[in-house]
């Protein structure tokens, strides 16, 4: 309520009617003084507030003196020593500032020295959370005498992972966070340097990709989180200064990938301007297989495996040659050559081997076929116990052994099938059953349809071309795509034309244009090898071979068991350049050579395939001569 | 259960307005578990027929008319109702027992005829200013009052001063009681804890003359001892 004055008799204060029982004089001097009191009191109370104030700011001043002459001479190191960057000057400025402004909070720590449970002198007063607000969040930090610009690989690129995070601590059920929680993104580690991305990685991930388009395009990384972005956050949160951004991605990925985002996402092509197109195999020279293997020893090296020999490392890049399927390459697929490596060190290892030899690296590559197999195995399986038939013996008439390769989870392998062609009289239509049946592929209807223009332009051209021929893939029962069997499809359509009978023992790949000339295709040693496993399996007489386009004869890497059984005669590998030497090779007859005359020698394949088309074309004429019938030629 | 806790501390709170019991429950309430005790309030008023002047200045330094015995009664009987909720709650929240009285007369008088029963005295007195002031150990002190001020002082981030009427212990040493208290008035304390029994306080106006000199909340050890 206030005071209230009142006057005291021995240490007592007088009542109303004590007063009142005073001589006038007496009660009007106590009145009198009280009043005056009374004035005095009232003067000191309104000025007490100011008092009070001023007091404050005095102590304030006071402390805040104290405080700067020591905070000052601390600080002083710190901006001797980084005082030339502005942004940590600027800093500094700052936090002597705040430390002058709170100087209680040290104060405070060195009212409650001497009261926790260890020695002073090892108390660590700033992990105390008052002292938060002056730690350093070190985001990005770069170990001593480490020089040059940072190259950051990141597994993960998630939102999160690239432009940084706020984490949070639960505290009573309540989410806390403060400036030392935030953490940096590969971005920030990146800065000033090379951050390398897998693109599959970053566009699998939500919200990354964008991200990463939004720093790179504002030059600096701003540090948010998911749910703020989709605008699920609406609490508030740390908004962290956008760091200024100097870096360079590198974006990894296939070329299909490539091509969707030049053509997806406009920002690409802006945003990713160098583009390196790297090939998957590289030259083979001397100077390079040297190379090669000291990459691969290196890999061997860093993953602690048993050194190579040296006849290891040669049938490493033996398998390396097989993998870029080109005897002048070398595969840059090294992941896969490391996987046999890894392999190979398990065997060697078991057996006590010092080195991984080359039997180790044959054992690990056979067992990954051996694991991969199972498909090719049951096809020959179904060929050795005749459910698919395929001759490699004997001789036949408008048959012959083409060869494709079937790929399944990355293991590849040749296969033969048969193929066969039948002939009569017609209106010049050559049927492609597995294009009547829609399992053809186009390319394959390319290569049927070239064998059209090859025969109508080298036999009888002054004839209609009178031909009605089927070709068919035997017990084939899935999609056929790509041209390399139309040779053997051409040598077939002959062979039934001329009625020359083709040895079974051969079988044959390569398309062919319309000028009858072989063409190279992919996969030979697959399919030679496929071939040979099929003779093998019959028995090998010496009289099987496969023809291959002769441009493909630098692409030769064949296995070492076929290899071996070509030098001793068992088998045979013919490089062909065209339909005439092929077709002489199969049937054992000369093709012939157009004469001057415009007819082919007599006897030779050309000639017999001449006469019949010549014959089919007189029979179809006087045929549709022939009055009443339906196909009776217009006059 | 043990003896301490089969019979908790009993803690008498006096005030003579509700400002001073607010002055106490709030140290009741700083110093948490330390106080866990059975409380009793006791407001004491002053006896209406002790004012004799015609004006009261307020604490802004107004003067204003004295108010009429029934205004004045009327004030005094607020402030013990608020006095008497805000102790109940502050019970309920420790779920401690709890008792009030009302009574009328001199605070030292009061105190000393209640205090008996009780095992620490605590008289509120409200804040004058702003300003914060001490603690204030009076030595000699028993072990109990010495640590409760060390707590006091820690829980209200003030330093602890110690005056003493001992040549042997104590920050500042006093011959004469009455230069003891003529110290301890000029002194801005935020609180007193004194031991009853030990000097300068042995009867009850010692204890009056303490509570005048010290003009904040004074805690009263041992004072079953009264």
């Amino acid at each position: 309520m206030g005071f209230m004055l009142t006057a005291i008799r021995d240490g007592q204060p007088l009542s109303p009617q004590d007063v009142q029982e005073m001589e006038e004089d007496d009660r009007r001097d106590i009145e009198e003084k009280i009043g005056k009191l009374q004035q005095e009191l009232a003067e000191i109370l309104r000025e007490a507030p100011k008092i009070e104030k001023a007091h404050r700011k005095a102590v304030e001043a006071l402390n805040a003196g104290m405080a700067e002459r020591v905070v000052s001479d601390r600080v002083a190191d710190l901006t001797e020593t980084f005082g030339d960057q502005a942004a940590i000057a600027e800093y500094l400025a700052a936090l002597r500032t705040d430390i002058i402004d709170n100087a209680e909070l040290f104060l405070m720590v060195r009212a409650q020295e001497g009261q926790g449970p260890f020695p002073e002198a090892i108390r660590q007063h700033h992990r105390e959370r008052a002292f938060d607000r002056y730690k350093v969040n070190v985001m990005v930090s770069r170990e001593q005498g480490e020089t040059g610009a940072p190259v950051i690989h990141e597994d993960l690129p998630s939102f999160d992972h690239l432009t940084g995070r706020i984490e949070h601590i639960s505290e009573m059920g309540a989410l806390l966070t403060n400036f030392t929680m935030i953490k940096p993104g590969a971005l920030h580690r990146a800065n000033g340097g090379y951050l390398v991305l897998e693109a599959r990685d970053v566009l699998r991930e939500p919200l990354a990709w964008d991200a990463l388009k939004r720093c790179l395009k504002a030059g600096s990384i701003t540090i948010t989180t998911v749910a703020e972005r989709m605008g699920f956050a609406s609490t508030t949160q740390l908004e962290p200064d956008p760091i200024p951004l100097d870096v360079r991605v590198v974006l990894v990925g296939d070329r299909i990938l490539h091509a969707l985002l030049v053509h997806l996402d406009p920002d690409f092509s802006e945003l990713f301007k160098l583009q390196a197109d790297f090939d998957e195999d590289m030259d083979r020279d001397s100077e390079t297989i040297a190379d090669y293997a000291r990459s691969i020893a290196t890999v061997a090296q860093k993953e602690d495996l048993l050194p190579i020999a040296a006849a290891g490392m040669a049938r490493l890049i033996e398998e390396s040659v097989r993998l870029a399927d080109d005897s002048t390459k070398l595969t840059l697929r090294l992941g896969q050559l490391a996987d046999i490596l890894r392999e190979a060190d398990h065997y060697a290892r078991t057996d006590g081997q010092d080195t991984i030899s080359a039997d180790e690296v044959a054992r690990a590559i056979d067992a990954q076929e051996g694991r991969a197999s199972r498909v090719r195995d049951r096809i020959r399986e179904s060929i050795e116990r005749g459910i698919l038939t395929i001759a490699t013996e004997g001789e036949a008439v408008g048959q012959i052994n083409g060869l494709s390769v079937a790929s399944l989870n990355g293991f590849r392998f040749g296969r033969p099938s048969r193929i066969t062609a039948r002939v009569r009289m017609g209106s010049g239509k050559l049927v492609d059953i597995e294009r009547e049946v829609e399992l053809g592929g186009p390319l394959h209807s390319k290569g049927v349809m070239i064998l059209s223009g090859y025969l109508t332009a080298s036999f009888a051209p002054d004839a209609p071309f009178s031909l009605h021929a089927s070709l068919v893939f035997e017990q084939s029962y899935g999609g056929i795509d790509g041209d390399s069997a139309s040779s053997a499809e051409l040598y077939a359509l002959l062979s039934a034309l001329a009625e020359v009978p083709i040895q079974q023992g051969y079988a044959v790949t390569g398309s062919v244009n319309q000028f009858g000339e072989v063409q190279a295709i992919g996969g030979v040693n697959e399919k030679i090898e496929g071939f040979f496993a099929t003779c093998k399996a019959h028995g090998l007489t010496g009289d099987q071979a496969v023809l291959i386009p002769r441009s493909n004869v630098e692409h030769l890497c064949l296995q070492h068991e076929v290899v071996d059984a070509v030098r001793q005669g068992q088998f045979g590998v013919i490089a062909v350049g065209t339909i005439a030497e092929g077709i002489e090779i199969l049937t054992g007859v000369t093709a012939g050579e157009r004469g001057t005359d415009g007819t082919y020698p007599e006897g030779t394949i050309n000639a017999r395939v001449e006469a019949r088309l010549r014959a089919f074309a007189e029979t179809r004429k006087a045929f549709v001569r022939k009055p009443g019938t339906d196909d009776e030629a217009p006059a | 259960m043990s003896a301490a806790t089969a019979r908790r501390t009993r803690l008498l709170l006096g005030a003579g307005s509700f400002s001073d019991a607010e002055s106490a429950l709030k140290l009741v309430e700083l110093l948490g578990e330390r106080m866990a005790a059975d409380l009793r309030g006791l407001f004491i008023e002053a006896p209406v027929g002790a004012l004799t002047s015609r004006h009261v200045i307020s604490m802004t330094g107004q003067l204003i008319e004295t108010p009429t015995a029934e205004d004045a009664a009327r004030a005094t009987n607020r402030d013990a109702r608020a006095f008497r909720r805000r102790l109940s709650l502050l019970a309920q929240s420790r779920t401690v027992e709890w008792s009030f009285e009302q009574r009328s007369g001199d605070v030292a008088t009061c105190l000393c005829e209640t205090a008996q029963d009780w095992d620490i005295a605590l008289m509120g007195s409200g804040p004058l200013h702003h300003a914060p002031g001490r603690v204030v150990c009076i030595a000699p002190a028993s072990a109990q009052a010495q640590e409760l001020a060390q707590a006091l002082a820690g829980v209200l981030g003030v330093d602890l001063l110690s005056l003493s009427l001992s040549q042997d212990e104590g920050d500042e040493r006093f011959t004469s009681q009455t230069g003891l208290l003529a110290r301890l008035n000029r002194l801005n304390a935020a609180a007193v804890v004194a031991d009853w029994g030990m000097p300068p306080l042995s009867n009850e106006k010692d204890l009056r003359d303490l509570i005048t000199a010290a003009r904040c909340p004074v805690l009263l050890l041992g004072s079953r001892k009264v």
